[in-house]
């Protein structure tokens, strides 16, 4: 059984057909990277996956449940969580309560518990701490987080993202706008929390580097279409694969 | 009576009641659509509107045309005050720019009664009696009302449809950002709109002035209407405020006609309830795009 | 501003503001002051219900619809017989079960339907105390409310009101500042400032928006039910537009973010209309530029003004004490 499995998915904004009949699945331990041209549908198919969206056909099934459709809040609980690209954070608050904050939706507390202890709150941020470590954001954690630098704010996102502790944990773009030191420090933080947490991973990408270095599968959409599905080596030599991304420049050129 | 005509005086009734607040709400939309505020203070420059119109030709005995021009001329540029000193700096802002328009409500409906008093102005009608068709009843006054607010709709939907102004607007109305990117002077489009829809309120006012009485209280009802109708409607779109102030002036006709006052009220509300559930974008409303 | 690692205020400063509110009646000089202080009391509670329903992104323009509710409620079954003090509490649910109701239809749409339609229902509301004049009274509303009381003694007097009244608005503010350190205020805060982060995190916002709004009105039903007994008089008059306004401005001119605000926005804006009784149009003028003034410079509150200043208190005591660290 494998932790995702996306079948025959479809999705469509009015005549516009976004993301055309895509199947592929996850198995507990890859880290899966979603490549493609501009345009191609990953977001789309991203948000149809996390439950921002909804299906217009076909099926997601997460932990053998099928979860097509369902809101994105219930899909968290059940484990499967996501990162986004722009208003990642939470900007007045603290680091340390961004991370806690990330802490609530999954964890012991009910909604009408924690009223008159504060425990909660201390278990919540001793998780925080523990995971602003891997980060390195330990230092800043009594910063506001609009006074983080862009990077940090992106590896604060990611934080947030872990603090649901979910077993499938989803990407989007996450070095996207990063200098190439920071972008190979959260790589290497990636790799440490998939292989110190068991995290399985599914990334959107346009940083090939990246892509290279951290998946073990990497799956390629074009026009909605599903290209490619196979290791970095094999789909980098896949003479659809490159023509989908010089084709393209090509016309544009 | 017969059934027949007492149906068809109602449904007519309720047309026109339904115009009215047509004209009332078209102004309040097309300023959210643009300017994205919900503005509480809608209904007082109607009420400006009407109380400068019963001055200049209820009390001080002015031509028609010219108080109908200076009424409307005055408050626009009160307007223009208001949007230049109060809403601008609530641009990006749309929950404080809202709250900002119910102290700018509070400040005109009181300077309206510090200045003017409390008591009720009665305007003179501009015409006088009924026209009867087949048995059926058209006041005179209320057909003057009817006939403005088709005036000013047709007017709104030209300015939009087919003008430069209008399709900046239109632009605008989708996406202020991008608009302002492809060269609209958004400094400029945000001020016009606010303008135009506080002008289609003082014209409301002011047709309605010999209809109702003046006084500086009545702005709150076509406000609270206007919200309803819109909400029905669709926040932003102009063919929604009229079949929903259509659809609300039957209603209002219906209810009290065959039943009573707050039957009417409540019935509103839960048409407004139903189309929220049925359909949250409003009948006419655009659905708004998923981040 | 962060809840969790702002000190709270010193606990000496809390309980010297409790005591002399309590020992108010002792030093007040006349029954006035005492009133003035009654007024503030429920006025806070009503605030507090609107910061509450703030606190988690929404803006409720229909508070006052709901106090009316529960005023209108706890007069008719106390009129009816049933004990005030037990009216007190079935005006609040009620008030809780509308906005339930209400607040689970309107909330999942875009912020500025659910304004509209709120302010919708208060609106509906007074017309329907207007109009249902042979149970409401109409425009007279009811006169002859039962007083509260409480085994056996009656809060007849405006002066023996008074300790009740404050009782139950400082109940208000403990329960409301336990909500806002309680995961439950934690998630409201969340889904106030990153609504699409917080559903990403596993919280059903929707869900705790209605719970916001639905404590909240229920803290405006009671409040609403506490001033019909306190005045023994409640009309379509009571709760109109200009009073959902007021309880706005107090909130806005005090500060949303903890219970500091609507503390300060109380003390503040309540004596103002007991003062300017006679040009009732100027106060509203008052409220209107004090409103959108705030709105312009000081959007936070007054509250934030106190923050910063306790801040920047902070920030010169680590520096001094990092200049002595590297002195010695």
């Amino acid at each position: 059984m494998s932790m995702l499995e996306v079948d025959s998915l479809k999705r469509s904004f009015g005549g516009l057909v976004a993301v055309r009949n895509v199947s592929f699945k996850v198995d507990e331990g890859d880290f899966l990277g979603l490549i493609g041209p501009n345009g191609a549908g990953k977001t789309t198919l991203f948000n149809v996956i996390s439950g921002v969206l909804r299906p217009s056909a076909g099926t997601v099934r997460f932990l053998d449940r099928d979860i097509s459709g369902q809101p994105a809040n219930r899909t968290v609980r059940q484990g499967l969580s996501r990162t986004f690209q722009a208003a990642t954070v939470y900007p007045e608050a603290t680091v340390i309560e961004n991370v806690a904050r990330g802490t609530l939706g999954s964890s012991l507390t009910g909604l009408w518990s924690g009223f008159f202890s504060r425990k909660w709150r201390g278990n919540a941020e001793e998780k925080a701490y523990h995971a602003l470590d891997l980060f390195g954001l330990r230092r800043r954690v009594d910063l506001k987080a609009r006074e983080l630098s862009y990077g940090e704010q992106r590896r604060l996102g990611v934080a947030i993202a872990l603090a649901s502790e979910p077993k499938l944990l989803m990407l989007d773009e996450p070095v996207a706008g990063l200098n190439p030191e920071e972008a190979a420090e959260l790589a290497s933080v990636l790799r440490r929390v998939k292989s110190e947490r068991g995290v399985t991973m599914v990334m959107v990408e346009h940083h090939m580097r990246t892509v290279m270095g951290l998946c073990n599968r990497v799956v390629v959409l074009d026009h909605g279409t599903l290209i490619a599905d196979g290791t970095p080596a094999d789909v980098v030599s896949n003479p659809l694969v490159i023509e989908a991304y010089l084709g393209k420049e090509a016309v544009d050129a | 009576m017969s059934m027949d005509i007492i149906l068809a005086q109602t449904v007519v009734n309720g047309l026109m009641v339904g115009m009215i607040y047509v004209l009332m709400a078209i102004g309040f939309t097309m300023v959210f659509g643009i300017m994205r505020i919900v503005n509480f203070a809608h209904g007082e420059f109607y009420m400006v509107g009407a109380f400068l119109f019963a001055i200049l030709y209820g009390s001080n005995g002015m031509p028609f045309a010219v108080s109908v021009l200076l009424a409307i001329g005055a408050t626009a540029l009160l307007g223009l005050m208001m949007e230049r000193v109060v809403f601008r700096r609530f641009r990006g802002n749309e929950l404080n720019g809202m709250i900002a328009s119910v102290g700018v409500a509070l400040v005109l409906q009181n300077s309206a009664l510090l200045l003017w008093g409390s008591s009720a102005r009665t305007v003179p009608p501009v015409v006088s009696g009924v026209l009867s068709v087949g048995g059926i009843v058209f006041p005179w006054s209320r057909l003057v009302v009817i006939i403005g607010a088709i005036v000013a709709v047709v007017s709104l939907n030209l300015l939009i449809g087919h003008t430069r102004i209008g399709r900046a607007m239109r632009a605008v109305a989708q996406d202020a950002e991008i608009a302002q990117v492809q060269g609209i002077r958004v400094d400029v489009i945000f001020p016009a709109a606010f303008v135009l829809g506080v002008s289609l309120a003082a014209f409301a006012g002011v047709l309605m002035a010999p209809v109702l009485s003046v006084s500086p209280f009545i702005g709150l009802a076509p406000t609270l209407k206007a919200f309803v109708i819109v909400v029905i409607g669709g926040l932003g779109s102009v063919p929604g405020a009229v079949v929903g102030g259509l659809l609300i002036g039957l209603i209002e006709s219906f209810a009290g006609t065959f039943v009573s006052a707050s039957l009417s009220e409540i019935l509103q509300f839960l048409v407004v309830i139903g189309v929220v559930l049925l359909r949250p974008q409003g009948l006419l409303g655009r659905k708004e795009r998923e981040a | 501003m962060n809840l969790s690692t702002t000190k709270p205020m010193s606990y000496v400063a809390v309980a010297v503001a409790v005591i002399l509110a309590v020992l108010l009646p002792w030093f007040a000089p006349n029954q006035f002051y005492i009133h003035l202080a009654t007024v503030g009391c429920i006025n806070l509670m009503l605030v507090l219900g609107l910061a509450i329903i703030a606190r988690a992104g929404q803006l409720s323009m229909g508070h006052g619809g709901f106090a009316l509710v529960g005023g209108y409620v706890s007069a008719l079954l106390s009129m009816k017989g049933w004990p005030p003090l037990l009216t007190l509490f079935v005006a609040g649910v009620t008030a809780a079960v509308i906005a339930a109701a209400l607040g689970w239809i309107i909330l999942r749409l875009r912020g500025v339907y659910f304004v509209l339609v709120a302010f919708a229902f208060s609106q509906i509301a007074v017309l329907l105390a207007l109009d249902m004049s042979s149970i409401t009274g109409g425009a007279n509303g009811l006169v002859g409310v039962p007083p509260i009381s409480i085994f056996g003694y009656v809060l007849r007097a405006k002066p023996q009101f008074y300790p009740f009244a404050l009782a139950c608005a400082l109940t208000t503010l403990l329960l409301t500042w336990l909500l806002y350190r309680s995961p439950l205020g934690t998630m409201m805060a969340a889904t106030a400032e990153n609504q699409r982060l917080t559903e990403s995190s596993g919280i059903d916002t929707h869900r705790v928006q209605v719970i916001a709004f639905t404590i909240g009105s229920g803290i405006a039903g009671f409040a609403g039910a506490l001033s019909t007994h306190y005045l023994r008089f409640i009309s379509p008059d009571s709760y109109t537009f200009w009073e959902s306004v007021s309880y706005l401005t107090m909130l806005v001119v005090g500060g949303r973010d903890g219970v500091l605000g609507p503390v300060i926005g109380v003390v503040v804006l309540t004596p103002l209309p007991e003062l300017l009784r006679s040009t009732e149009g100027l106060q509203h003028i008052i409220y209107g530029t004090m409103l959108v003034l705030c709105l312009m410079f000081v959007p936070n509150g007054l509250a934030s003004l106190v923050q910063t200043w306790r801040s920047r208190q902070r920030l010169a005591r680590t520096s001094a004490a990092v200049v002595a660290e590297e002195v010695t």
